[in-house]
């Protein structure tokens, strides 16, 4: 902790470029595809790191998890990065409450759909892009609430569950499908010290 | 239940949000650079079932500034109020940021904590006549949102009382999808050390 006062104290710049910042993250996933029927909540973490005022970048990886019919749920495990442009108001300071900003990113998935206490799943590795927009709440010069939008587009193989009389089948077909899904999120971060 | 439990919540986040606006006794007590923990016992109501969970709970906070902490909390799954324990583990993990409203010796926060619990249903409550195997643990990601009041009584000493509300939904159960909600008190004696002097 005292490391981390005297890194912070003796890199400090007119400038945000270069500045690193770690967060956590609660995350709301709608329309997740047929079969799922309720809004997905996940958790994860990230850090940033800035390249210039107007463009930042976030790293991050999360887990997502959605109830289905039945004993059916599906989980996502993200891991991806995204870029962030400032059109206005990039600057983080808090007499300016709100930052927005575009997003646009890329991110690895791995979807599990089970069906819980039987020993009945589907799983997929996918690749998938994102887009949206957010606005970061600056709290105090080093400190943020983030909350964005992003509908986040699987490119992948097909996996889905239908009802068949009483039970739920699982399927899984190969070959490439597009497959989304909308994501709100909620961050909280903190800068920790600039890069360079 | 739910709403009886969201009632409580916004009850004491009401009193103590309240009680930030009131002028605090400003004196030299500075926030910044504090390091703090405490160790303690906490109910949890939970909202969609009739138990109360008993955890021991952890937690270390850390203050970069006078408004803002890091705070990283445990809680280890002990029993319920139940003749037969609802859960054979149900331990959570949280991490997050808590802002501090006003200054001196007395503070009310508001955080936000994502984190994770790891549960397993109690298979002693399976019937030997089901159908179903055995549920696995399963780590069910969590919303946490909490707030409360600390008084710190002298350079290493605090008294706190904090509410926590926690989101997740345990798929792994006996039937369907279960939603494991709870509020949580907590209170007591902590310690903290200030780090910059």
């Amino acid at each position: 902790m005292i490391l981390f006062n005297i890194v912070y104290a003796y890199s400090q710049d007119s400038t945000d470029a270069g500045m690193i910042s770690l967060g956590g993250r609660n995350t709301f996933s709608f329309f997740g595809g047929e079969n799922i029927n309720t809004v997905g909540t996940g958790m994860g973490g990230q850090f940033r790191l800035r390249l210039s005022d107007r463009v930042n970048t976030e790293w991050y990886a999360d887990i997502l998890s959605s109830k289905g019919e039945g004993r059916l749920y599906r989980r996502d495990y993200h891991i991806g990065w995204s870029v962030f442009y400032y059109p206005f108001n990039y600057k983080s300071t808090p007499s300016k409450l709100l930052r927005p900003f575009l997003e646009g990113g890329h991110c690895f998935d791995h979807t599990e759909m089970k069906i819980s206490n039987e020993n009945r799943d589907i799983q997929r590795l996918s690749s998938a892009v994102q887009l949206g927009f957010g606005t970061h709440f600056d709290i105090t010069e080093r400190a943020d609430l983030t909350v964005k939008s992003q509908y986040m587009m699987h490119l992948g193989t097909n996996v889905h569950a239908h009802k068949e009389e009483r039970n739920i089948e699982l399927e899984k077909h190969e070959g490439g499908a597009l497959e989304g899904h909308l994501l709100v999120t909620i961050s909280f971060n903190y800068q920790i010290f600039h890069l360079w | 239940m739910v709403k009886k439990g969201a009632f409580i919540f916004v009850l004491f986040i009401s009193y103590f949000m309240s009680t930030a606006l009131f002028a605090q006794k400003k004196n030299d007590f500075k926030r910044d650079g504090i390091i703090k923990a405490s160790l303690t016992i906490t109910p949890g109501i939970m909202l969609e079932k009739d138990a109360i969970n008993s955890y021991l709970h952890g937690f270390l906070e850390y203050y970069p500034e006078k408004s803002i902490s890091l705070r990283g909390e445990a809680y280890f799954y002990t029993g319920d109020d139940r003749k037969m324990k609802m859960f054979e583990w149900h331990h959570f993990l949280l991490f997050g940021g808590v802002y501090h409203f006003g200054e001196g010796r007395f503070d009310t926060f508001i955080g936000l904590e994502p984190g994770i619990s790891i549960t397993k249903i109690n298979t002693s409550l399976m019937s030997e006549k089901t159908d179903i195997v055995e549920p696995d643990p399963e780590v069910i990601p969590l919303i946490t949102v909490s707030t409360g009041v600390n008084y710190y009584i002298s350079n290493f000493f605090h008294v706190f009382l904090s509410f926590h509300y926690i989101n997740g939904t345990l798929h792994n159960s006996l039937t369907n999808s279960e939603s494991i909600d709870e509020i949580r008190i907590s209170g007591g004696l902590g310690f903290n050390l200030d780090l910059k002097n």
